[in-house]
């Protein structure tokens, strides 16, 4: 790979080991996908997770060492840190989280500030920190499987998808070039033309998650998609990379680099030819919901991803002046940006006085309970029946939250589940 | 090692190493996330592996999917002693790439042909570098 004499710098360990493990690491990355050089990235959206490094190269004492010796990012840099710190009490209760791993993200929150990275603590940076005002193409570095379908698919912004490296390229300011940085990897192979009205934001949680299935890795060209709302292409980017690992997906009049169907498969056709009807949407949620009619739901996730204020506000309507059945968890998901404006527009009250928790973790992530380290460890535990308008929520309940029966609907659905402890 | 009559491979290291051992094989993407019990080292997604262990095994499945955090948690895999010996895939996700590196887990994938066809769980596997040689169980 073609280094620049400021990547050979960074290499050689000029300006620190962690800095120089970090080029090492991208180094490596590039060298399995034959880059050809590096670039500048513009942006960064990256976990910490310190807890989590292991004893090689990178390690935590690297880590450390960097934040006391002055290492800053490079460029822009938000992080997703759990959001404990900024959560309500009753939030920080409901998630259980063990003092040993809440001291971890403390730790981490100190570490973020000392590399110069702010935490906005959500699955959905797109919503409180908007960067669409990049030129079209500008190369970033993003973790989180949905925010990466969003900032490619959404804003035209180019990531691959990022794990530890989104972090370490922020501290170097580069990353390889391969992968969804490039021109030629960009352009659609399948196109899926949808036959059914999208009524509902489940509906196109359920077409994403479809899509995925069937297109893994490559890139979806979907027609037929009027006036979706940021809510909508939320659930539509983020399901796809659930389904399957989509990074980037052509809505044709809403990505900005495919504003016609030619602009999407590059003046190219299509490889395949795919319709989507109603039926295709009943038979995902068959596949992810075993829930019927009539039974029993113990507890309800909404806000995956994370809710935007809009969302709240219908919950918080849905709920005024009414109680969820006792013994029904209802948990609401949003990032702490916008739950603070649901408590000064009061919205937070209406939902904590219903029964209901806004909170910033999830099942997927929470170290607490319900999360995957407490429920992959004690197979005894169980959320019970689980519902949610989030295919991506429900697909990954089984392991994070050791459900029972799931339930897919829509948010009237499940917070008509909330006050009923019943399904429908 | 087994006696039958090796069938060698040839594809892109994407972390350079040597190993070897017993494959588990999934026809599918894998999520580390909620398909794998990372306390463990086990299968848990659903199939004709669910409940096999992947630990110091040669672990060949299709791609990787799903959570960015898979980069963490094979590191996780790592710290409780239960990560496999080798990766083998049919496509290299960056996410998998990346804990291959940081776990420190020799990797190989572009294959010139599909391992998913060759490699058989139980089939006794030794990836050095690009090179996979595959004694059928």
């Amino acid at each position: 790979m073609y280094l620049t004499k400021e990547d050979e710098r960074m290499l050689s360990g000029e300006y620190g080991g962690l800095v120089q493990e970090a080029m090492r690491f991208l180094v490596k990355l590039g060298d399995a996908y034959d880059a050809e050089r590096m670039i500048d990235i513009k942006y960064s959206y990256a976990y910490l997770f310190s807890r989590e490094w292991g004893k090689g190269a990178l390690n935590v004492e690297l880590l450390e060492e960097a934040a006391k010796s002055g290492v800053k990012v490079k460029v822009p840099t938000i992080n997703w840190n759990y959001g404990l710190e900024v959560i309500s009490p009753k939030a920080q209760k409901e998630a259980k989280v063990p003092p040993d791993l809440f001291e971890s993200v403390k730790k981490d929150a100190e570490l973020c500030r000392r590399f110069g990275i702010i935490a906005v603590d959500t699955c959905a940076p797109f919503l409180v920190d908007p960067m669409e005002r990049f030129p079209l193409g500008t190369h970033i570095s993003s973790i989180e499987s949905g925010a990466i379908a969003y900032y490619n698919t959404v804003w035209g912004l180019r990531t691959n998808r990022e794990g530890l490296s989104a972090f370490l390229s922020a501290i170097t300011g580069r990353y390889p070039e391969f992968g969804y940085h490039l021109d030629e990897n960009r352009k659609g192979k399948y196109l899926f033309n949808v036959e059914v009205e999208l009524k509902d934001q489940l509906d196109y949680s359920l077409l994403g998650f479809y899509i995925g299935k069937i297109v893994g890795d490559e890139v979806p060209v979907i027609m037929g998609i009027r006036n979706p709302g940021i809510e909508d292409l939320k659930a539509i980017t983020c399901s796809m990379a659930v389904g399957g690992s989509v990074t980037l997906a052509h809505i044709v009049g809403i990505t900005p680099e495919a504003r016609t169907l030619d602009m999407a498969f590059h003046n190219d056709k299509p490889e395949d030819k795919i319709s989507v009807t109603s039926k295709e949407l009943e038979s995902t949620r068959e596949e992810l919901a075993d829930g019927k009619e009539g039974e029993e739901v113990n507890f309800i996730e909404l806000g995956c991803p994370h809710c935007t204020i809009h969302e709240i506000v219908k919950i918080a309507k849905l709920l005024e002046g009414k109680k969820i059945k006792e013994g029904v968890t209802l948990h609401i998901q949003t990032a702490p940006a916008i739950a603070y404006l649901a408590k000064i527009n009061g919205y937070a009250d209406i939902i904590e006085n219903a029964g209901g928790t806004l909170m910033s973790i999830c099942p997927v992530l929470n170290p607490g309970i319900p999360g995957p380290r407490y429920c992959h460890s004690h197979p005894e535990y169980s959320v019970g029946n689980i519902a949610s308008n989030s295919t991506k929520a429900i697909f990954y309940a089984p392991s994070n939250a050791n459900c029972k029966k799931r339930f897919l609907g829509t948010t009237e659905q499940c917070i008509k589940a909330a006050i009923t402890g019943k399904w429908g | 090692m087994q006696s039958g009559k090796p069938i060698m491979l040839k594809g892109k290291a994407c972390v350079v190493g040597t190993a070897e051992g017993e494959a588990v094989v999934i026809h599918d993407r894998v999520s580390l996330l909620g398909e794998i019990n990372l306390e463990k080292g086990l299968i848990i997604k659903p199939g004709s592996e669910y409940g096999k262990s992947i630990a110091g095994k040669v672990f060949v499945y299709y791609s990787g999917k799903g959570s960015s955090g898979d980069t963490f948690r094979y590191w996780r895999l790592q710290a409780n002693g239960v990560q496999p010996a080798a990766i083998i895939n049919v496509k290299a996700d960056p996410i998998h790439v990346q804990g291959a590196i940081v776990a420190n887990i020799p990797m190989v994938a572009n294959l010139d042909r599909n391992p998913l066809e060759v490699i058989k769980t139980g089939d006794y596997v030794k990836v050095e570098g690009g090179k996979v040689t595959v004694w059928p169980k």
